[in-house]
């Protein structure tokens, strides 16, 4: 299913199944709107069966850029945004080797990772496994080892269509069945609807219904 | 009898694994870590005697001192050589001993005791380094089964215990997501998995005990039967 066909699917539940020409909607809006859903529920399912389906995943292949590098101590890669889906799921679901078989460890803060090298064990287990830490606000992957030059990234993405390599024209917007059916329920009850939606142009006039001066009504 | 898994030596790894699995928290590395630290912990806490060896390795000697293997936990003999391989007779012993009645002859003249040390900090350390003509020392030394990092080595049969114990204490520091039968149910294969391997390997030692007892006394009665 493309991008567009989920995005119609979702005007229709908004519209109670009836779609007419008149029914305008900002794609980009809607994408956005596509994309919490889908967030939404893949966080649901996961907490009901505790799996994430392939259909989600996506795969980056980080650059590394030389002047992105702040310490010789770790290799900085820029990577999307990712759906957080509990306290133990951040969204990456693989970060290793650029052949996938070998995944590096993951640190949830610099707080957590300065406390574990305080630890024998610990201490061998950073030295033996390549540890990588996920800073969410910069948007960086902090891989520690400065030998990494190449990596794999999966996750859930939370804007799938902007991950490099994706043509929204071609390719299938990475979602199920199942999820795609929540997504439409959630907007159908308005769920998200409300928050998201932008109004629909009624008057045909090369212009944004939104932006016509109404007439106030005084006294 | 053999023990199936007796002498399989599997990595801590293994059971950390295993405990993902069960705990389903396969797609993520984030608690591998804390998960290492207490499967080893569980295989200190196991303490069978599978997880005790006896070890021998050679050591470098550099300003009379020489770092201890990891997993050292008693001296059982040294032996000194030359970078030629030429072995001194040099009986070393440990200061802790000798001064162990209360009496320290260490600086007397005349004993027979060329030199003493003592083990310090993860090191053998020389009293009289200048006195050593020794490069390197050849240890014979009680250890707990360990790698090369210092992490417990663990057999097959240990791995369900292992497995249970990181369970355990994974559902205890997650207590908010899992139900205490569930937590539970974890310690007590844990407790009967620790009970189970610590009979087992004191059941398999007393079985090769009895096994050189009786080839001792076959040897004595037969050759008391052949004086006859």
């Amino acid at each position: 299913m493309k991008t567009k066909d989920c995005i119609e699917l979702i005007q229709l539940a908004d519209e109670g199944g009836v779609f007419t020409d008149e029914s305008r909607y900002d794609i980009g809006t809607m994408t956005a709107v596509l994309n919490a859903a889908r967030g939404f529920a893949i966080a649901e399912m996961y907490n009901k069966n505790n799996r994430i389906h392939p259909n989600f995943l996506q795969r980056v292949y980080p650059k590394y850029e030389k002047d992105l590098q702040q310490d010789d101590c770790y290799v900085m890669f820029e990577v999307p945004k990712t759906v957080e889906i509990n306290n133990q799921i951040d969204g990456l679901m693989y970060v290793g080797t650029i052949d996938g078989k070998n995944s590096y460890w993951k640190v949830r803060t610099r707080m957590q990772a300065n406390s574990r090298r305080n630890h024998r064990i610990h201490s061998i287990a950073m030295a033996k496994h390549v540890h990588f830490l996920h800073d969410t606000t910069r948007g960086y992957l902090e891989v520690y080892d400065d030998k990494v030059k190449y990596i794999l990234v999966e996750g859930i993405f939370s804007d799938p269509t902007t991950i490099p390599g994706f043509n929204i024209e071609e390719d299938d917007y990475p979602i199920t069945m199942n999820a795609m059916k929540r997504v439409e329920d959630m907007v159908r009850q308005g769920t998200i609807r409300d928050v998201l939606r932008v109004p629909i142009n009624k008057i045909s006039n090369s212009a944004e219904d939104s932006n016509i001066k109404r007439d106030v009504q005084t006294k | 009898m053999i023990e199936v898994g007796k002498y399989s030596i599997v990595s801590l790894q293994d059971a950390v694994e295993s405990a993902k699995e069960m705990l389903r928290i396969q797609d993520t590395t984030e608690f591998d870590g804390f998960l290492l630290r207490k499967a080893d912990e569980a295989m200190r806490h196991v303490g069978d005697l599978t997880t005790y060896v006896k070890r021998a390795c050679t050591l470098s000697v550099a300003d009379g001192r020489a770092k201890l293997p990891m997993g050292f936990i008693r001296l059982l003999g040294v032996r000194m050589s030359d970078s030629n391989g030429n072995c001194f007779d040099q009986p070393y012993l440990d200061l802790a001993f000798i001064t162990d009645c209360g009496c320290d002859t260490t600086a007397t003249n005349g004993n027979s005791y060329h030199d003493v040390f003592e083990v310090q900090d993860g090191y053998i350390v020389f009293h009289n380094p200048n006195d050593l003509s020794a490069s390197e020392i050849k240890l014979a030394y009680l250890s707990r089964s360990v790698d090369d990092d210092g992490l417990m080595l663990m057999s097959e049969r240990h791995e369900r215990g292992v497995e249970a114990y990181l369970c355990y204490h994974f559902t205890l520091s997650f207590f908010e997501k899992f139900p205490v039968n569930i937590r539970q149910e974890y310690q007590r294969i844990w407790k009967n998995q620790k009970q189970h391997l610590k009979g087992m390997a004191q059941r398999e030692r007393f079985e090769e005990n009895k096994r050189e007892i009786a080839a001792v006394l076959n040897a004595w009665i037969t050759s008391d039967r052949n004086d006859r």
